[in-house]
């Protein structure tokens, strides 16, 4: 089965959109299948490559890789969830109004162009086709994030576009420098365009270049990742789109562009001799991503941007664990599943909360034990895997954050353990209020009965495969194939 | 100096006066105006290098350059911008006066970086236009700058293509530019991004009945 046969399902699902006769539910039902099929193709296509069955492989434009394929494969999961929890979601706004058919349009037209995008990131081997589809990621998505058409809405987008695409027009710029490093090593002109052409010129490119180049690349791809302080875009927009599209925003598209950024670190390692340079960016910045957000997270008054504060702590953590080195890499990808399927769900759950409470905000929502208990137990259940309580996959990799993190820098290291335990409080404390406390007068009062549905199922899903997961690394099993995972892209 | 060098020595004035005439003029069609000259000067250079290295796609690129940034971009702005009625009259946090003043101080820091630089340090350089590269990159620094201190979000998105055009100088001076493949794509991305940041703006402008940046304050912690 070709690559390209990948393309043309999400690219058909999304064009098939535009046929005047699609109807509500056959749009809903496209978006579904296409999600599906999607995932299937993507195993079949990857599958081997991901269990070592086949060895990975590459082209001009393409590398496919054991790391690439678990990031390709969950990509395409959430995907599929995000369209089933759609399935549902968009059926109760249309029905109470609130989407007409034309929202309809542009969310399945857009949501696939947008998963296309990551897929051809993940896997492009070409530098200048990673930068068009990471720019794509940001494209495809703005009009989701305006996507209710309110005021903040528009100011969320406005700040989204136009900061993401600043942040990847340095990239660019940073790309070209480190083609013009590679031109100076001796690559002709597309030949500098090429990751692992650039891997193997590296020792004998000029380091003063590839730094400046790694400068503009850690700030550009960073504001897409969300370090503080290029983060300003992410809460507004991860909190303003659809709350299964918000769920893919953060729980795998801030990967994505991590993922992008440690494929040019390992270049300019190769140059440099060590990682050393390049991991003091991470550890510094790593501690500014937990810390900011952790204060914020204290206060937050509103439950979708205290998920989306949360993912830009997470994007901290994951910064802190790619400085500490080897054991840290591996201790990243176990926090970058762990986080994917913990933050997916609990913004699917947030999703269900404010169809039944009409309200975002924390003070205009109580007792949701109660009154919707089903989402209630699931949202509790999300939010433990996600502060790393055991058995949460992200258990094992703040452990490692902590004794590693505590071997090599102490001091930076006790800074980003009080973030955490501020962030935590604060997420628990907003949260059991959310939960637990008695209604109050000014909030949505007759909530209808909560009844089982798509959205609940693909909760537990996620939860018993967070749950998983989260065993299978603490049994040690888990670690030693993450390590050969990682050893596949990454200097282990 | 042949015709040639000639040629190339214009474009580089003519891409400089117009990317500080964008950073300095204050009146929609004048900003327009400024951006799509810097643009052609662009198209120019390109043309220029193609001549130079008997690159035939450069010529593809030159022309793409000049149909997208200098006639396309600006035709769904402006048009985009008389469809909701936005005023011509552009606001900024700089007098005109002080915008000339500020735009070579942001110019002349760029350069001084880029000649302080490993990218031009010792004269050792690959490059295919040694002259154009600190020039790209202080066009960058002011693309950024403009992108701060100009308060409407028409401002802002012209600010953002400057930044875009002084990357796509550099791409020109240090590589003799991308694969074609690669520079479609990088196109394709810009304008729709202009269109999709146009359209934003047009909303704006239709619920918060001005342009101004100041008033998109919702979102706060």
């Amino acid at each position: 089965m070709s690559f390209f046969f990948l393309i043309g399902i999400l690219l058909l699902s999304s064009l098939v959109c535009l046929l005047p006769q699609m109807t509500g539910r056959s749009l809903r039902l496209v978006g579904l299948s296409s999600s599906i099929v999607t995932l299937v193709a993507l195993v079949w296509y990857v599958g081997p490559v991901f269990v070592g069955i086949i060895p990975q492989w590459q082209t001009s434009w393409w590398e496919i890789n054991r790391f690439s394929s678990l990031m390709g494969l969950l990509v395409t999961w959430l995907y599929a969830c995000a369209m089933l929890v759609s399935y549902h979601y968009l059926a109760v706004e249309e029905r109470k109004g609130i989407l007409t058919l034309k929202h309809l349009r542009l969310y399945m037209l857009s949501v696939p162009l947008f998963v296309l995008s990551m897929v051809v990131a993940i896997f492009a081997n070409n530098v200048g086709l990673l930068w068009v589809a990471l720019e794509a990621t940001t494209l495809s998505t703005t009009l989701l994030v305006s996507f209710y058409g309110k005021k903040s809405s528009m100011e969320a987008a406005w700040k989204y576009i136009v900061l993401c695409s600043t942040g990847i027009a340095l990239g660019l710029f940073g790309i070209l420098v480190l083609g013009y490093a590679g031109s100076g090593a001796g690559l002709h002109e597309a030949e500098a365009f090429r990751i692992n052409l650039l891997s193997e010129v590296a020792p004998s490119m000029n380091p003063g270049v590839v730094m400046w180049a790694f400068v503009f690349l850690f700030i550009g791809f960073g504001t897409k990742i969300g370090f503080v302080p290029m983060h300003t875009w992410l809460p507004d927009a991860h909190s303003k789109t659809p709350a299964p599209v918000s769920a893919m925003l953060s729980g795998i598209l801030l990967n994505v562009a991590f993922f992008t950024l440690l494929r040019f670190k390992g270049v300019v390692d190769q140059t440099l001799g060590s990682g050393d340079w390049t991991n003091h960016f991470f550890l510094i910045f790593g501690v500014l991503t937990v810390l900011l957000p952790s204060i914020i997270l204290l206060s937050q008054r509103n439950y979708k941007r205290m998920l989306a504060y949360s993912s830009v702590e997470h994007m901290g953590i994951m910064a802190f664990l790619v400085g500490l080195g080897p054991i840290g890499l591996v201790a990243f990808t176990t926090h970058m599943i762990g986080h994917t399927l913990a933050k997916s769900t609990l913004f699917f759950g947030a999703g269900e909360l404010l169809q039944r409470f009409e309200s975002t905000k924390f003070r205009l929502v109580h007792d949701v034990m109660r009154r919707a208990p089903r989402t209630g137990f699931l949202f509790l259940g999300s939010l433990l895997l996600l502060i790393a309580v055991p058995p949460s996959g992200l258990f094992l990799s703040e452990y490692v954050l902590v004794g590693e993190g505590m071997m090599q820098h102490p001091v930076l290291t006790g800074i980003i353990v009080l973030g955490l335990a501020m962030a935590g409080l604060g997420m628990v404390r907003a949260v059991f209020g959310l939960l637990f406390s008695p209604a109050i007068a000014d909030e949505k009062l007759n909530v209808p009965v909560e009844t089982w549905n798509l959205t609940h199922t693909v909760m537990v899903i996620q939860l018993v495969l967070g749950t998983a997961f989260g065993l299978w690394m603490l049994s040690g099993q888990g670690w030693k194939t993450l390590s050969e995972i990682s050893a596949s892209v990454f200097i282990l | 100096m042949t015709t040639s060098s000639l040629f190339t020595m214009l474009m580089l004035g003519l891409f400089l006066g117009g990317t500080l005439a964008s950073f300095t003029f204050m009146r929609l069609p004048s900003l327009l105006r400024s951006y799509a000259f810097s643009s052609v000067a662009l198209g120019g250079l390109a043309l220029s290098l193609a001549v130079e290295k008997r690159a035939i796609h450069l010529i593809i690129v030159a022309t793409v350059v000049v149909a997208v940034k200098a006639f396309l971009v600006p035709f769904v702005i402006k048009r985009m911008a008389e469809r909701s009625g936005a005023s011509m009259r552009l606001s900024s946090s700089l007098r005109p006066s002080a915008s000339w003043f500020v735009g070579g101080l942001v110019f002349g820091f760029g350069v001084f970086l880029a000649l302080q630089s490993p990218l031009l340090l010792g004269g050792e350089t690959s490059s295919s236009m040694p002259e154009l590269l600190p020039i790209s990159v202080g066009v960058v620094f002011v693309g950024m700058v403009m992108m701060i201190l100009r308060k409407d979000l028409i401002s802002q998105m012209v600010g953002f293509l400057v930044l875009e055009n002084g990357i796509a100088a550099f791409s020109l001076s240090a590589l003799g530019g991308v694969p074609v493949a690669i520079e479609f794509g990088v196109y394709s991305a810009v304008l729709i991004g202009a269109i999709l940041m146009a359209t934003l703006s047009h909303r704006v402008q239709e619920l918060f009945g001005i342009h101004d940046t100041s008033h998109l304050s919702e979102l706060t912690d």
